[in-house]
């Protein structure tokens, strides 16, 4: 950052006013000068000023320790650092004359610091061998170091449970933010490990954690402020290339994540139920392994190193894909990781620091065995050549320049063309690479009201169309009054898509979730699998997100375990020893489909039913084809799993998934291919709140009949109906004999008609079982939104909710496995209220009394 | 105030916990209550329970609902359901006129505040009932259910019956219990 000596004056100038004007008791206002602070320090350290950063670093500190609740005496605190403002605009009207900048800060520093430390709230790490001094180092060590053994404060201070029943408005909105932050992390994680040296995804990731941190400091979260507090410093030192961004770096910040989410599942409950959150969440552990991640102790793989389970690195798809050799690669590889070395003494050398003779010299010298694992600096500083400061000003002008990419090397030396280069970075584009980072501007606006527009805006339409169809209306030979009349139709028709396009959010946020999934199943069943994702704009309805996630986990899960063989296997195969499952969503004639591929195993029929015949599914003798074999696997108690591993064949099973959709009024479809893999392919309606339904009318009442639940409907010949022993009644469709619902009787109406064979009958199914309904008459098909019933009436079973007519009346929206579980009910059997409407105490089936013949 | 039995004090005192629910009478305040006809009765409704009164209209019979559910009706675009007062208090059936009136009043459930729209025969007029016209509920023994009833006013030589309108559709489901 370049900015003009007037301007570091002007923020200078700022930061005083804003220290002087502070209350400490405010922490929103000591919430403005940390980031005060933190802009000047990126100032200074981009002018050199080491000083005034290490002076910038004690201040911050110092105001964190404010509200931390750390000092003894704040207002005296305050008063110190006022001082240490003006010995910053000293420093800064030196450097400007050109004058040396060097003031001694130490003595400030240490006066500072004794403020802190003699707080009787702060409980700092004092552990053997860590005597306090330690704690604030003086202005050698850099500053971030000392920041991190003091909040290991917070781990140690004993954690009080705290009373969160005081501000739940504060804390709700907490929780949802969270969320979300949560989620955006977990994300970024993932692209910054196909991608360790992305500042910009480290950034990402940085920033989540760094608001939470505020936030649960500002409403008192103690745990929560100290695991994101930890995390943030991990964090900013891989920003500051201090570490290298490892696979166990990536698990320690999931591993955050994950401890994150059950703190915050802990806060949620004690929000709403009331009660407190003071359990341990295994936090000290926790920290103590970031702090040893951040030591080094762990032996973090480099990062350069091609990772076992990433198999997304550009070199690894650029030899696997035949473009260059692993030999190139390690070369260039090796290359990239000199190129750094090479820079620093690049940059001291064009600023004139060291000679091209010195740096030739300390090269020279780093290649020797005793100076292998030296730094380039480091070299610099014991030859004598250079001073230290110099050096660390130098790396920290290092760090903006980002190393060459691997990509460019290739490039520049000739290994690879650019073509491929780029062909290959557009594969490894496809992983989430950028649509992590991207958020689109969004207002959140409560469910209730966006419920309530779109109540509004069906009215309206109803409204518009009861005017322009009034018979007085529509004896007007006016021109313009029609021409204004259809003008007016066409922005109440606009009006209502834009007002239910609200209701529907894209599918990404719910695919984005399986990243995390697939990459610890892999992890855990040391199988190579990666995921692909298209189509993750496709919008679906927001209340379906929720409730599909579940059976994706499920499926996703299904996939790993089961689908995709083990390394070996697939080589024995001659497949490529990676596995892909591709998540795949896109609009299909007025559906939503998702599909779950994978390139795994396949099912195999075979032994799917001689599994089903085990289970007494299927009998012994009937021939099943392929597809309806496949389609066993939705059968509740079904499993292929040979071994029950840790991740699946814990109870939820594909029945629970074929349910799950089923209730969304979607279907689910299973293909497979022997060795090819197998395709799962979900479809849903394009939103809950509209179905497409069927109007009948029996006697004066109108009910609607969802179209997908209707197979035909025709008016049976006397000879198609029979009766059993003078009550049942069934009518013969085609082959079939199915039973006879008479509408009106169920639903209490009086039917025009009192014999089938005058009325009509509507084939409708549910869950495989087919029934006649007797209707009157089929009015129409129509798409009519759902409206609740209301707490009241929910209860009732033939019924799924209602809706607004053309002519405002209310119509009744029928739910199919309702009635027939009534019609069992009015049959003589008995029904329970409230129970699920699944006819699941029914036997007979479509071949009741007489098979297909 | 002086001559109000003490009963009343008592309950009082207890409705200050109704949040439980338990059955107590509810406490009958002072203010504007609006008034109608229920078959030559006269009932009153706390002003703020009523959110809108209109004239009949359409109404969807759903099945499986007790005979006093009439049904369902369209509220500027909500569904809401209506119930017949007359059969839900066991009077004899009358038939609808242009003077029968559906009130839509608020009412707390449990899961929150609902609409429900209540037929009566007509609506009189909304009076300002003050303390001294109020009086508790006689008790009727058993042959008699009074507990809908929070109170009773004498205005103008006329007794208005003051409903506990919450308990009135509350109390029992208002869909059929089979089985």
């Amino acid at each position: 950052m370049s900015l003009e000596p007037q301007d570091i004056g002007r923020m200078l100038d700022d930061f005083n006013l804003g220290l002087v004007m502070a209350d400490p008791e405010d922490l929103i206002a000591l919430g403005g000068l940390i980031e005060k602070i933190e802009k000047l320090v990126e100032v200074f350290q981009s002018s050199g000023l080491v000083p005034a950063v290490d002076l910038l670093f004690s201040l911050k500190k110092a105001v964190e320790s404010i509200i931390l609740e750390q000092v003894a005496d704040k207002e005296a605190t305050m008063e110190q650092m006022g001082q240490g403002a003006s010995l910053l605009q000293d420093i800064f009207r030196n450097f400007k004359a050109g004058i040396d900048a060097s003031i001694d800060v130490s003595s400030f520093i240490t006066t500072l610091k004794s403020q802190t430390t003699s707080g009787p709230v702060l409980t700092l790490d004092t552990s053997p061998g860590r005597p306090p001094e330690s704690v604030w180092p003086g202005t050698e060590t850099t500053p971030r170091t000392s920041e991190r053994q003091v909040v290991r404060g917070p781990a140690q201070v004993n954690l009080e449970p705290y009373d969160v029943g005081a501000d739940r408005d504060l804390f709700f909105s907490f929780i949802t933010e969270s969320i979300e932050h949560i989620q955006s992390i977990e994300v970024n994680s993932i692209t910054l490990e196909q991608d360790p040296q992305n500042l910009e995804t480290i950034n990402a990731i940085f920033r989540p954690f760094h608001t939470l941190k505020g936030v649960s400091g500002f409403l008192n979260l103690p745990q929560i402020h100290a695991l994101t507090h930890e995390v943030e410093n991990l964090l900013d030192d891989a920003r500051n290339e201090r570490l290298p961004v490892s696979p166990a770096f990536i698990d320690a910040i999931l591993d955050a994540v994950d401890l994150l989410k059950k703190m915050i599942r802990e806060l949620k409950s004690a929000v709403e139920n009331g009660g407190q959150v003071g359990t341990d969440f295994g936090l000290a552990a926790f920290l103590e392994r970031i702090k040893a991640i951040q030591q080094g102790d762990v032996p973090a793989e480099s990062a350069e190193e091609p990772s076992p389970y990433g198999g997304m690195k550009l070199g690894e798809i650029l030899i696997a894909q035949g473009m260059i050799s692993e030999h190139d690669l390690e070369e260039v590889v090796a290359n990239q990781q000199q190129a750094r070395l090479r820079q620093l003494g690049d940059i001291l050398l064009a600023s004139g620091r060291i000679s091209r003779g010195d740096l030739d010299e300390a090269l020279r010298r780093q290649l020797t065995a005793d100076d292998r694992t030296k730094m380039i600096g480091e070299i610099l500083i014991e030859t004598g050549k250079i001073q230290p400061d110099l050096v660390s000003l130098a790396i920290k002008e290092q760090e903006k320049l980002r190393e060459p990419k691997l990509g460019e090397l290739l490039i520049r030396e000739n290994q690879a063309d650019a073509r491929e280069v780029a062909a290959a970075l557009r594969e490894q584009k496809k992983f989430p690479t950028g649509t992590g980072l991207v958020t689109g501007q969004t207002v959140k606006v409560e469910t209730v009201k966006l419920d309530g527009l779109v109540d509004m805006v069906g009215e309206l339409v109803i409204a518009q169309s009861l005017v322009s169809s009034n018979d007085r209306i529509a004896a007007f030979k006016d021109q313009k009054l029609l021409r204004d009349l259809s003008h007016m139709s066409r922005i109440t028709s606009e009006l209502q898509r834009t007002a239910m396009s609200m209701r529907m959010v894209p599918i990404r946020q719910t695919f984005q979730k399986m990243i995390r999934l697939v990459r610890d199943l892999s992890r855990k069943s040391g199988k190579l699998v990666e995921l692909d994702m298209d189509g993750e704009e496709t919008e679906i309805d927001r209340n379906m997100v929720e409730t599909i996630y579940d059976p994706l986990v499920h499926m996703v899960r299904n996939s790993v375990d089961h689908g995709i063989e083990s390394p070996g296997i697939r080589e024995k195969k001659g497949k490529d020893t990676t596995g892909h499952i591709v998540l795949r969503a896109f609009h299909q004639g007025g559906n939503v489909v998702i599909q779950i591929v994978d390139d795994g195993q396949g099912l195999d029929a075979r032994r799917i039913i001689s599994k089903a015949i085990e289970r007494g599914l299927i009998a012994p003798e009937e021939h099943l084809s392929e597809t309806t074999a496949f389609n066993l696997i939705f059968q509740p108690g079904f499993s292929t799993a040979e071994k029950v591993t840790d991740v699946s064949g814990r109870g939820v099973g594909m029945d629970v998934v074929k349910k799950t959709i089923e209730k969304l009024r979607g279907k689910v479809e299973v293909a497979s291919r022997p060795d090819h893999g197998t395709t799962i392919t979900i479809r849903l309606p394009l939103t809950l709140a509209i179905i497409d339904g069927m109007i009948v009318r029996v006697g004066t009442n109108r009910y609607i009949l969802p179209t997908v639940a209707i197979r035909e409907s025709f008016r049976p010949r006397p000879q198609d109906y029979f009766t059993v022993k003078g009550q049942g009644e069934l009518i013969k469709v085609r082959e079939n004999l199915l039973p006879l619902v008479r509408l009106g009787e169920v639903l209490g109406s009086e039917s025009t008609y009192d014999h089938p064979t005058a009325a009509l009958v509507v084939v409708v199914e549910n869950e495989g079982k087919r029934r006649c309904l007797m209707v009157d008459e089929v009015l129409g098909k129509q798409e009519v939104v759902i409206k609740s019933l209301g707490e009241r009436l929910k209860h009732i079973k033939a019924l799924a909710g209602g809706s607004i007519m053309g002519d405002g009346r209310v119509g009744l929206i029928l739910d199919i496995g309702g009635l027939f579980t009534i019609s069992d009910g009015v049959g003589g059997r008995s029904w329970s209220r409230g129970g699920p409407t699944v006819a699941d105490d029914f036997e007979m089936d479509e071949d009741w009394g007489m098979g297909p013949s | 105030m002086n001559d109000l039995p003490t009963s009343f004090e008592q309950h009082n005192v207890k409705s200050a916990t109704r949040a439980d629910m338990v059955p107590v009478a509810v406490q009958v305040k002072e203010g504007k209550y609006l008034t109608f006809e229920l078959a030559q009765e006269q009932y009153g409704l706390g002003i703020l329970k009523v959110r809108e009164i209109m004239g009949m209209m359409d109404i969807t019979h759903v099945p499986q609902t007790p005979a006093f559910v009439k049904g369902l009706i369209n509220l500027r675009g909500r569904v809401i359901p209506v119930v017949d007062l007359r059969l839900k208090f066991g009077l004899p059936e009358k038939e609808y006129t242009e003077r029968t009136t559906i009130i839509v009043v608020e009412i707390q459930a449990e899961t929150g505040l609902i609409l429900i729209g209540i037929v009566v025969d007509n609506v009189s007029e909304v009076m300002h009932i003050s303390q001294a016209d109020l009086e508790d509920t006689p008790s009727f023994g058993e042959k008699l259910k009074t507990d809908y009833i929070m109170g009773m006013a004498k205005v103008k030589g006329r007794v208005i019956l003051l409903l506990d309108i919450d308990r009135v559709l509350t109390d029992e489901e208002l869909t059929l219990a089979h089985g």
